[in-house]
């Protein structure tokens, strides 16, 4: 009846009424947003120096940064990127799940003009910029440079009789064997001799077993796959006798996610391919010695002298979309310059791309700067490539769990990783 | 009889057994949260110390997370069950054409998984400008079919006399919905209170997207941030998980009444 | 009946506002949507990029997908495990509450407590339980020398362990809505099967049961429509892995769309998910003979 109309009409104009007063209510200010997946505890303190500095040369503006959980990360910037209201910067590195959102940001040679452009590449090497190139585009210039080095517990290698780390990957299979122990002799394994980083971190980069035999993910010209050759083969009949034949490697999720790291503080395995990350553990574990050195040597002459491993970059991309150019554009300078630079990476414990920008390293930080500036191959990244990578990780995977044999494994990473490509 | 002794004695020991499976492991992480603790290795700090919470409250956005939580489950909850209450009596009651086709049509729209939907409705909500903001957060899930049904059910299970007697007495139909359904389909409406409540309070993947901000995070979101890329900090992401858990407890410990009648109202719909 | 009386059309109109405040938020956010996904899977390309009409290329390309012929395995085998079991759990807890007098609430309520907690509360509990030699579970196993399995990286198992988080999560519905029947089937029927012979039983399986059908429905085709829609362990514990031995459909879809960015193919197999669900459903009523019952 009449009051019933009247009262749900009501109800749903005070619904809509509410609903545009909240939206206007939203509007903002020049607010330049800023995404980061968090690399601390406290990363909105890491960059309060810089804002600081920024908001104060530019009255009216202010910077939010927000760091973006890793869990989630990829969904998030999609959805973002996809309403067209995406974060003004956002900071991406090349392993990982910037891939999709590239496309909708600027080509830096396109906003900066000469000299802004020469500032932010300053002390960068022009061969670094091939990794921030997707498609032609030059997205960004790498800020962080970071790479994988083989670390491996000294204390566990020298009771097994080592004094040194494996030079070549043959020796590495010795090495993993005499590591590999039941002490209580209950028929469960104690410690294993090698490790790897979980694949649900998105961590893991396993090409490095490609990459020892000489194979790449992709051709130079990124039109088609490099592994579909015998020494793809190689590699994944490497990673069998690892994980299946002598067994002397960490079965897969055993250890989940970043747990990985604890069971390696633990002496749960001895030896592994991991992230200058691993630096920010050892203050936590006071007696543990950590030795880091280059890749044993494979085959694979062609890449890194048969030691390639994982080098990539962290940095800073612009969205499209972004409505205050300008100011954003201002802020990213402010973020190149070493003055400011210097103490995030100090901060995050990474090495900044710009090597006029010099930090502190202990010979540990230097081992993974080495093995990054000397070995790293340097990493594609990009919407076909992300497939592709999934493609090979996942038959590792496979591989490595026991679900497939490593003649079924590589046809199966070949026949997706072409079909990606497609 | 003895026998009847001994089978009682089993029954209570096979519910203790139970109980201690259902909540024994939140004592257990009770204990993680308790200490300073950066790995789950036994390498771990002895001492029982505070310092996890008192970081979850003041390094953490956390009392904000759980004002957020509450809003907006509680927000969504409390539209729901008005309108929800609406649309099941119309469907209850009401012989209008095309009932049975649009009741049908929402037993279809709960085959509807979320995950399929969000994608659009963040386009959506991201048009309508409000993206990291309660109504954003709310608006979208008040489409849940679910509710309807239960309510539908529920209202069936009323005995019909005391409506017709009241419009016999000349009662308007604005009157009977509210002073006769609404309460007496307090026990349904307790029913959908608790799950929905909880649906939204454990719901993951909405707010994560559409919340921009860590004002704005709820407490699923904020947790989910806790573990950094190397690294998770056990000791703290424990505590943030437990603490999040008790004030839904606490909810449903002063609803569990209303919803234990419900359900059993609703048991004897037919 | 009261409908009858003049003034109906009236009556009608007040039906449809009742139900128009719902039906605008379903069309708005849950219809509109997947309408708009139903369009996506006759298009390619990319989640930020231009889409081309490519007619029903993705679909005959979904029967080739190794990976979601996979998805779509797993989570049948996942289905199909949970169902059983949460039913059978399920029901035998709820006829030990139902049999005791004393403490009854108390009991109820601690076991409801794991419903509470977010998937992402319950995989802090798991994890910390599991973890190999620290976790009680894995120590309680050592104790026993039974070797500890790999939870979550044995492909042969981690749909189980899955389930074994799901149930843990899940189950206090399942009991307490069971619960809520047994009680609810007249004293006086129970008796009378007691008074013409039946033993407990007989009685249970030929008085109470029948008598709970409803309920047993209603439980039955929501547990198929969660559990064919199983995404939020998957995406928390294992994300598919290891190598999509526990990818379901739906996170098949999530991984399409955000990972790969293959908006048509994920689109596609939202669209094969929907009809998998409407015929499981559709043979859940029909076996359970569902209609039959209902009045309205």
């Amino acid at each position: 009846m009449k009051n019933m109309k009247r009262f749900t009409v009501l109800i749903t104009i005070a619904v809509l009424v509410f609903c545009m007063a909240s939206a206007f209510a939203a509007e903002k200010k020049a607010v330049i947003r800023v995404w980061k997946g968090p690399h601390s505890p406290d990363d909105t303190g890491v960059f309060a120096d810089v804002i600081k500095a920024f908001e104060a040369e530019n009255k009216g503006a202010t910077v939010e940064y927000t760091p973006t959980p890793w869990d989630t990360i990829n969904e998030k910037y999609t959805t973002a990127f996809a309403s067209k209201n995406p974060p003004d910067i956002i900071y991406g590195f090349t392993g990982g799940y910037v891939d999709n959102v590239v496309g909708e940001c600027y080509d830096f040679r396109d906003i900066f003009s000469k000299d802004e452009f020469a500032f932010i590449k300053k002390g960068v090497a022009d061969s670094l910029l091939e990794e921030t190139t997707v498609e032609g585009k030059l997205v960004s210039i790498p800020y962080f440079t970071a790479g994988a080095a083989f670390v491996y517990n000294v204390d566990l290698l020298k009771k097994a009789g080592f004094s040194k780390p494996p030079d070549t990957i043959e020796e590495q299979l010795a090495y993993a064997k005499k590591l590999t122990v039941d002490f209580d002799k209950d028929g469960k394994i104690d410690q294993y001799g090698y490790g790897q980083l979980s694949y649900d971190t998105a961590e893991a980069k396993p090409e490095f077993f490609l990459f020892s035999f000489g194979c790449n993910l992709f051709n130079k010209d990124m039109s088609g796959i490099d592994y579909d050759r015998p020494e793809g083969l190689e590699a994944f009949k490497y990673i069998d006798q690892l994980w299946n034949k002598d067994k002397t490697a960490v079965p897969v999720g055993l250890y989940p996610g970043t747990t990985m790291t604890d069971a390696f503080f633990d002496n749960k395995f001895a030896m592994w391919v991991t992230h200058n990350q691993i630096v920010a553990h050892l203050k936590d574990n006071p007696n543990f010695k950590i030795g880091v050195s280059k890749m044993p040597k494979g085959p694979g002459a062609g890449i890194a002298q048969g030691r390639g491993t994982y080098a990539g970059s962290g940095f800073w991309c612009i969205a499209k979309d972004t409505k205050n150019l300008q100011l954003v554009k201002k802020f990213v300078l402010k973020l190149y310059d070493p003055k400011y630079q210097k103490p995030i990476a100090v901060a995050f414990g990474f090495t900044p791309s710009n090597t006029q920008t010099v930090i502190q390293q202990d010979a540990i930080g230097k081992a993974f700067t080495d093995a990054a500036l000397n070995f790293g191959v340097p990493y594609r990244f990009g919407p076909r490539v992300n497939e592709v990578k999934q493609a090979v990780w996942r038959a590792m995977q496979a591989l490595q769990s026991g679900q497939l044999g490593p003649e079924d494994a590589w046809q199966q990473a070949v026949d997706e990783g072409k079909a990606a490509l497609e | 009889m003895k026998s009847r002794a001994v089978i009682q004695f089993l029954v209570y020991l096979c519910l203790i057994v139970f109980i201690v499976a259902s909540v024994g492991p939140f004592f257990l992480i009770l204990r993680t949260s308790l200490q300073k603790t950066l790995s789950l290795t036994g390498s771990r700090n002895p001492e029982y110390t505070l310092v996890n919470y008192i970081n979850l409250l003041t390094k953490t956005k956390f009392p904000r997370w759980l004002l957020n939580s509450v809003v907006f489950a509680g927000g969504v909850t409390l539209v729901k069950i008005v309108i929800d209450t609406f649309a099941g009596y119309a469907f209850a009651r009401y012989r209008f054409p095309g009932n049975r086709l649009l009741f049908s049509f929402v037993l279809v729209t709960m085959m509807m998984p979320f995950a399929v939907a969000m994608f659009p409705v963040f386009m959506i909500v991201n048009r309508l400008r409000l993206t990291n903001t309660y109504f954003g957060l709310i608006i979208p899930m008040l489409a849940n079919p679910f509710g309807i049904f239960l309510m539908r059910q529920f209202i069936l299970g009323i005995p019909k006399e005391i409506e017709e007697s009241a419009r016999i007495d000349g009662c308007r139909e604005m009157s009977i919905l509210f002073r006769i359904i609404m309460p007496l389909s307090r026990p349904g409406q307790a029913v959908l209170a608790i799950i929905l409540f909880m649906w939204q309070w454990t719901n993951l993947i909405w707010p994560l997207i559409v919340t921009n901000t860590a004002e704005m995070f709820t407490l699923t979101v904020g947790l989910a941030g806790i573990p950094s890329q190397h690294t998770i900090d056990w000791g703290l992401l424990t505590s943030g998980a437990l603490l999040s858990v008790v004030p839904i407890i606490i909810f449903f410990l002063i609803y569990q009444k209303g919803f234990i009648e419900g359900l059993t109202w609703g048991a004897v719909k037919e | 009946m009261a409908s009858k009386r003049p003034g109906r059309l009236f009556k009608n109109r007040n039906a449809y506002l009742l139900i128009a405040p719902n039906f605008f938020f379903l069309f708005a956010f849950l219809v509109a949507p997947f309408l708009w996904v139903v369009v996506l899977s006759f298009q390619k390309g990319t989640v930020l990029g231009p889409k081309t009409f490519v007619g029903f290329t993705n679909y005959l390309d979904l029967a080739r997908n190794r990976l979601l012929v996979k998805s779509i395995l797993n989570t049948l085998k996942y289905t199909v495990t949970v169902i059983p079991s949460v039913f059978i759990l399920g029901m035998v807890i709820a006829l030990l509450l139902n049999s005791i007098r004393r403490m009854r609430s108390f009991f109820r309520t601690f076991l409801f407590i794991p419903l509470l907690s977010s998937i992402v509360v319950a995989a802090i509990v798991w994890r910390y339980l599991v973890y190999p030699d620290y976790g009680p579970v894995s120590r309680v196993l050592g104790y026993l020398r039974i070797p500890a399995p790999n939870w979550f990286g044995d492909s042969k198992i981690v749909i189980f362990t899955i389930v074994m988080v799901e149930l843990w999560r899940g189950l206090p519905f399942y009991i307490v809505t069971f619960l809520a029947g047994l009680q609810s089937v007249p004293r006086e029927m129970i008796e009378a099967s007691y008074i013409d012979g039946a033993s407990r039983f007989q009685s249970l399986l030929h008085v109470v049961f029948p008598n709970m059908k409803p309920i047993l429905t209603f439980c039955l085709v929501m547990a198929t429509i969660w559990a064919l829609q199983l995404f939020d362990s998957v995406y928390v514990l294992t994300r598919g892995g290891p190598s999509s031995a526990s990818s379901t459909i739906v996170w098949s879809i999530y991984e399409n769309i955000f990972f790969f960015n293959r908006v048509g193919r994920g689109a596609s197999m939202c669209v094969v998910l929907i009809v998998l669900i409407s015929v499981m459903t559709f043979i859940n009523l029909k076996v359970t003979r569902f209609h039959e019952e209902q009045v309205v």
